[in-house]
């Protein structure tokens, strides 16, 4: 059973900056080229005379697009992201948009697209080759999760960060549950 | 191209292989095994893939450079249907397949997922890197193995371009 503690990073004990499923989630989808090793013992590596061996540096500069961007809009009167595609003429039609929950959500969007100029071309050929639908469905993949054993449902597991022996020794309580007699939850007042 | 940024952050396949000199002058490529190699391409074939080398390859190469190309830039999400059809004569199973057997291969990362959510993985790019500069440029149209390579060029134009 893979120690599955949300503030551990892959295996080790202790807590670690940056560790979090969530943020392992974000450096594992955006940013491949360059962290791609951060889940990797490098202990377990082969020697540097393999063939194998890789360098990876980090990129300069992020590509940009000058045919495609995203900007802030509103539909129905609702705050909304709205991606701009550059005409023949110079200007700037507007070709697909989402609405979105508040002006917070939108920012969020906004920051999120602005992450992924490299991909502003491929939206826009999405959009032309698949239809709006399906690049609203890509774009959430793309933000949500990088593939489908991330995709479970958020787990209410008041042990792993109610007990202060939660790093120590093995989970014993990862199938826990409310209706057994002998569990936390019927033996504690939440 | 955004993969071309990409590429060019990667070191490719092979740059740890060590020219030896046999003879006066004629440089070959030396394998960790030590086999000696005439290119980089084939002690990647050869060595790496452990596959036949009893005929020309550069198809196959070409197809499988072609493919993860259009996989860098993310065209089996964006429209397969035009890699089925440009690069796998229409033939979604040998597609399925061939996504299988790069992944089997530690080229692409796609656990637990369907293939639209597959990417390159780390070795994925540093194979794409070797390829795309080792890439042939075909003049002998007259031979059946390069009439394919070109093909496979073509159609991965069409791809990228529609």
């Amino acid at each position: 059973m893979p120690n599955r503690n949300t503030f551990s990073s892959s295996n080790g004990p202790t807590p670690v900056a940056g560790g979090t499923l969530f943020e392992r989630m974000r450096r594992t989808t955006h940013m491949p080229v360059t962290d791609i090793q951060a889940d990797v013992p490098r202990f377990l590596r082969a020697p540097a005379s393999d063939t194998r061996e890789l360098v990876l540096v980090e990129p300069a500069a992020p590509a940009t697009s000058d045919a495609v961007r995203f900007t802030r809009g509103e539909v129905d009167g609702q705050p909304a992201v709205v991606m701009q595609e550059r005409a023949e003429d110079g200007t700037w039609t507007d070709s697909w948009s989402l609405p979105t929950d508040s002006i917070d959500a939108r920012e969020g969007m906004m920051g999120w697209l602005n992450s992924q100029s490299h991909r502003w071309d491929r939206f826009a050929r999405m959009l032309h080759c698949r239809g709006s639908d399906e690049l609203t469905h890509w774009i959430f993949e793309l933000m949500v999760v990088p593939n489908t054993s991330h995709a479970t449902p958020p787990r209410f597991e008041p042990q792993r960060w109610s007990t202060i022996n939660q790093y120590t020794g093995p989970s014993r309580m990862t199938d826990d549950c409310a209706c057994r007699p002998g569990s936390v939850h019927s033996t504690r007042d939440f | 191209m955004s993969h071309e940024l990409a590429l060019a952050q990667v070191r490719p396949w092979g740059s740890t292989l060590r020219p030896v000199t046999v003879g006066r002058s004629h440089v070959m490529l030396q394998a960790p095994d030590g086999h000696l190699w005439d290119s980089v391409r084939d002690a990647f074939w050869g060595h790496h893939l452990d596959m036949c080398m009893c005929e020309d390859q550069t198809d196959q190469l070409e197809l499988m450079r072609a493919t993860l190309r259009c996989v860098a830039e993310e065209m089996h999400r964006i429209d397969p249907g035009a890699m089925i059809s440009n690069l796998f004569d229409g033939s979604e199973l040998f597609f399925r397949s061939y996504m299988l057997n790069l992944s089997n291969r530690e080229m692409l990362e796609h656990t637990g997922t369907v293939f639209k959510h597959a990417k390159l993985s780390a070795f994925g790019w540093s194979v794409l890197a070797m390829l795309e500069a080792t890439k042939p440029v075909i003049v002998n149209h007259d031979d059946a193995t390069q009439q394919r390579s070109a093909a496979i060029q073509r159609g991965e134009l069409r791809i990228l371009a529609n």
